[in-house]
């Protein structure tokens, strides 16, 4: 199970598990309640990105993750590394 | 030789910038009820709860390349859709944000299937632009709002009202037709240029924000408040967003008052 992926969907929503990731941070704790088993159960890695704030580094560390666990399957999550992208400049004249 | 009588249709919906907490039961209704789900969504959360929720997603980001032009690349999304629909089956093309916000292929898929007889419609979703008005508290009833795409902003010199709220999109990616692999912003020169024309009608102290939302529940938004005169040195991505809040309050139309009776 990919473990970092599955917990980013839970604090988007359960708001208490929200409230109780938000109280680790503030209580700069965040790092060993990530890594907590029972709990989020994360990598220390993974637990490094999230704690960094910024999402890029989540998201290559969820692709890194998503990338093991679909690796005999379709290439259904190819691409996801690319991480924004942005309409055209479409220029009429 | 075997005919395909069945008819094929088009949903294309927006999940919102975080998804799934944005993302609409309409929506996921609708990926969830598809043959076949085309996902262009900006993170591998959304895209694997897309697939969580119909297993038979493909995704549209495999057609960006960099120095890839992108209207090209736009080219291949639609005709991706658009075959899959005439081929019968019944399609749903997922983006984030909104399906219709800055998203030219899902508009002109929808446009190119109806004209050909097909159904095709489109939910709305949640936009940057939504957030924006949530995170910053901004009401764009009060004082008004001017919404711009910030190359088209400076290439046709749009119009600006200084007591108006004023957003312009992608403003770190001015004059940029192509795909780079890069989050920060891909024309810091265009910044300049925007700064120059925002200096014909705002104060260089004017206090603006580069804003983008956070695209995960356990971050926070990117809010830096800079003077007009040091955007250039700001850190803007590619996804940035500028907010210029009103320089002046507008006078009142002490006519207009007459005769409507206030």
């Amino acid at each position: 199970m990919p473990r970092l992926t599955e917990y980013l969907l839970k604090l988007g929503t359960d708001p208490r598990e929200l409230d109780r990731y938000k109280e680790a941070r503030k209580e700069k704790r965040l790092q060993a309640y990530l890594t907590k088993s029972p709990g989020p159960g994360l990598t220390p890695e993974q637990a490094r990105a999230l704690q960094s704030g910024k999402s890029h580094r989540v998201f290559k560390a969820a692709v890194a993750e998503l990338s093991k666990e679909t690796s005999t399957k379709s290439d259904a999550f190819l691409g996801v590394g690319i991480t924004f992208t942005c309409e055209v400049n479409n220029i009429e004249r | 030789m075997s005919v395909r009588t069945k008819r094929g249709s088009l949903t294309a919906v927006g999940i919102g910038i975080r998804s799934p907490a944005q993302a609409t039961f309409e929506a996921a209704s609708r990926i969830q009820d598809a043959d076949k789900v085309f996902s262009l969504v900006s993170d591998p959360v959304a895209l694997y709860w897309v697939h969580s929720l119909n297993v038979n997603t493909d995704t549209l980001s495999v057609h960006y390349a960099e120095g890839k032009n992108r209207s090209e690349t736009y080219r291949e999304m639609v005709d991706r859709i658009t075959h899959a629909v005439r081929d019968g089956h019944r399609v749903c093309a997922v983006s984030y944000g909104h399906p219709g916000v800055a998203a030219f292929p899902f508009h002109e898929a929808v446009r190119r299937l109806r004209a050909e007889g097909c159904a095709a419609e489109m939910l709305a979703g949640v936009s940057s632009e939504d957030c924006l008005f949530a995170e910053l508290g901004i009401d764009p009833t009060n004082g008004g709002c001017l919404s711009y795409e910030a190359t088209d902003f400076l290439l046709r010199r749009r119009l600006v009202d200084p007591s108006a709220n004023l957003i312009l999109w992608q403003v770190g990616v001015i004059a940029e037709p192509s795909y780079k692999n890069d989050p920060l912003a891909w024309n810091r020169d265009g910044l300049q240029v925007l700064v120059e024309r925002l200096l014909e009608v705002y104060p260089a102290d004017h206090e603006v924000v580069v804003y983008e939302t956070s695209r995960l529940s356990a971050l926070e938004p990117t809010i830096e408040r800079v003077a007009l005169s040091g955007l250039p040195k700001a850190r803007v991505t590619a996804m940035a967003t500028l907010f210029v809040p009103p320089a002046v309050t507008a006078p009142l139309d002490e006519a207009m008052m007459q005769r409507l009776g206030i």
